[in-house]
């Protein structure tokens, strides 16, 4: 709401207003998952998604494809606008036609993600068949085509192949061919590359880039690596208990954050240049109890910069057009 | 005590190795081999094929010093570790605890050696029994080696939670009771029960959240200082490893590529894949800029790896397939003081080839 500035809002892509999803507990608490959440994204601009695990950024991504389940989750509040429809007014049906058409998703697991008992050509060409109503043999020259592209050898042989002749790195690069099929405007990697050796990594990385870069797709990283947002994302919003706590562009957060926990994460990192620290700089404390948050800021447990005011939430403030935080006493 | 032959023999009987020059090391490993049949028929007729997770792995531990491996997974990091750990039988290869061959230790040599050799595991998760309290988990070491009585036990207890940063009360408690960085706190704090002289860390944080990751890497470090521990760290992150390890080896398909003092690995990485491994190591900052290459292709299969150099298939330049590394396995060279190196054609980074990363 207030990051986007008017340049912004004409080209945008995807525009998420004040989301809120929230879970029942089975001890009837409410967890709130992600807690009035406003991003948005421009054509063909990657963005990272960062926090620890608990912090809300893969509910938010689930919310964006509205794939919460319900009961226990709701997407309570928000409008979630991609190009220029409010995906939370859609029918399921309407959904179906988006997923995988318009926006495409890769989660963690590519092992988990795959159909073990079929073959991936029947995997990847299911989307091209099902959105843009390909015959057989379109969806096999289509899929040829995609394999290549995200870099699998001997595509003609391997289609016929099952997911478990296939080593990790391989797997998510199929993920990546079937997410990106039918060319959406919006790729959401959720944790892609966490499960991956690291030079694999490098190379998936570099394949996304690529693309969003001949493409034009948007990218949505979604990760704990700050590394990776450091490396390819231009945009980065970094979120704790359910909320943004600060979004910018990442050479300015990097350079000078301004919430204490963005400085935190970025210190507590051991680097490989430069002078070998005897001690890491760590954040003391816990991420706390979802269903039992602090008052205000949740954050403040761990801060050092707390204030008196801390006990009150703070809303997102603009620094400069190209970086907000939520903080009272700021860096 | 020692029943080496043969092999050139060093301080202590035990035998020098390239690489290995610990003036005092607690755990020397040498020419370690570990091969797992996976491909006998039936009747054992046919050929027989082996996946060689380790193969002719050397290296110290030095008293009060952390070695880190690192490497891509299916390297062996792991199963070296494990090896030394107990858990894996070496299919050639020796282990000198303090000087000592531990295959051919008395039984109360070896009950002293599995005391001062002692675990801390990646995921803290599955690591912990969930049905014990966390009193018994840490309180179990003691239980089963010492005579301690139950109440010396419970002291125990309570003075290390309190010197891995818990709360001795927290000893009624279950694992599940507690968050992934405290659980971690609880692994380290069950590793310290009988005063070891060595932990071996399995990825001791790559599970952990990003905020607790520095917190218990500098638990350990604190710990090293106080008590004179000697860690083996394996893990794949080269930051980790810098900011942890007084000495590293990097291994690739079973063997080392190189291996040294850890700040000359990272001023001068000489070994492609070292490189390869900086290179694809993310930046902290997104101004830093770092000349960047990719390896082709991804880890090989390490069944019935060809008899010359591992790295032979995964190499950007060109191969020589007569030349005598291509066909028998190169050994470390010492390139630089205490800074040694698989040198073939085709495994040195040069600034001309431009697979040398620039860190400093």
């Amino acid at each position: 709401m207030l990051e986007i500035t008017l340049n912004r809002k004409k080209m945008s892509l995807l525009n998420v207003r004040n989301l809120s999803t929230v879970f029942e507990t089975s001890g009837g608490r409410t967890i709130h998952a992600v807690d009035n959440v406003t991003f948005s994204m421009a054509k063909g601009e990657i963005m990272g998604l960062v926090g620890e695990s608990g912090c809300g950024k893969s509910v938010t991504a689930l919310s964006i494809l509205k794939l919460i389940p319900n009961p226990p989750g709701e997407i309570i509040s928000g409008e979630i606008i991609f190009n220029g429809v409010d995906l939370l007014q859609l029918s399921e049906s309407q959904m179906q036609d988006i997923r995988g058409r318009q926006i495409g998703m890769v989660f963690q697991e590519p092992m988990s993600s795959l159909n073990p008992v079929l073959k991936i050509g029947t995997q990847i060409s299911e989307p091209l068949t099902r959105h843009l109503k390909m015959n057989k043999n379109l969806s096999l020259s289509r899929s040829l085509e995609l394999l290549e592209m995200v870099g699998i050898p001997d595509g003609k042989q391997r289609i016929n192949d099952y997911p478990h002749q296939f080593s990790g790195g391989q797997k998510q690069r199929i993920m990546i061919a079937i997410a990106l099929a039918c060319e959406p405007a919006l790729l959401i990697a959720d944790e892609a590359t966490t499960a991956l050796d690291v030079t694999v990594q490098a190379q998936i990385l570099e394949l996304l880039k690529d693309l969003s870069d001949n493409l034009g797709i948007s990218l949505l990283i979604i990760t704990h690596n700050l590394g990776i947002v450091a490396r390819y994302a231009q945009r980065i919003a970094v979120m704790y208990a359910g909320k943004i706590r600060e979004i910018g562009l990442a050479t300015d957060v990097y350079r000078a954050p301004k919430h204490p926990y963005t400085a935190g994460l970025l210190d507590s990192v051991p680097k490989l240049k430069g002078k070998k620290l005897t001690r890491l700089n760590s954040i003391a404390g816990e991420v706390p109890d979802p269903t039992d948050l602090p008052l205000g800021c949740a954050y403040n447990i761990r801060c050092t910069k707390v204030v008196k005011k801390c006990n009150t939430e703070p809303g997102l403030s603009v620094h400069t057009t190209n970086q907000s935080y939520a903080c009272w006493n700021p860096l | 005590m020692t029943t080496t032959s043969q092999k050139p023999q060093s301080r202590n009987g035990i035998p020098s190795a390239p690489g290995c020059s610990a003036t005092d090391p607690v755990v020397s490993i040498r020419n370690l081999r570990k091969w797992y049949n996976v491909g006998n028929n039936l009747l054992g007729i046919g050929k027989k094929t082996f996946l060689k997770a380790v193969d002719d792995v050397s290296f110290d531990v030095e008293r009060g010093k952390t070695f880190g491996l690192v490497g891509e997974s299916g390297c062996g990091k792991t199963t070296t570790l494990k090896v030394l750990l107990g858990l894996e039988i070496p299919t050639e290869g020796t282990i000198f605890y303090e000087g000592e061959d531990v295959a051919t230790m008395s039984k109360v040599g070896r009950k002293e050696f599995r005391t001062n050799v002692q675990a801390v595991f990646q995921d803290p998760w599955s690591s912990l029994n969930p049905r014990m309290r966390v009193g018994s988990i840490v309180g179990e070491p003691l239980e089963i080696a010492t005579t301690n009585t139950r109440a010396q036990i419970k002291d125990r207890v309570s003075t290390l939670l309190e010197e891995v940063g818990l709360n001795p009360y927290q000893s009624n408690l279950y694992p599940h009771e507690f968050s992934g960085g405290q659980r971690q706190r609880i692994g380290v704090a069950r590793a310290l029960a009988l005063n070891p002289k060595i932990i071996c860390l399995d990825e001791p944080v790559s599970a952990l959240d990003v905020s607790i990751r520095a917190q218990i890497m500098n638990l350990l470090v604190d710990l090293q200082e106080e008590h004179g521990l000697a860690y083996l760290l394996v893990a794949h992150n080269l930051a980790t490893v810098r900011y942890m390890c007084h000495g590293m080896a990097v291994m690739y398909l079973g063997v080392i590529q190189e291996m040294g003092e850890t700040e000359k690995l990272f001023d001068n990485p000489m070994h492609i894949y070292t490189n390869a491994l900086v290179s694809a190591a993310l930046p902290s900052h997104p101004d830093i800029q770092r000349r960047e290459f990719l390896l082709p292709g991804e880890v090989v299969s390490p069944i019935d790896p060809p008899p010359g150099d591992v790295f032979m298939s995964r190499t950007p330049l060109e191969v020589d397939k007569s030349h005598k590394y291509a066909n028998e396995r190169p050994p470390l060279a010492e390139l630089e003081p205490d800074h040694w190196v698989v040198e073939t054609p085709w495994s040195i980074a040069t600034e001309e080839s431009g697979f040398k990363v620039d860190l400093s």
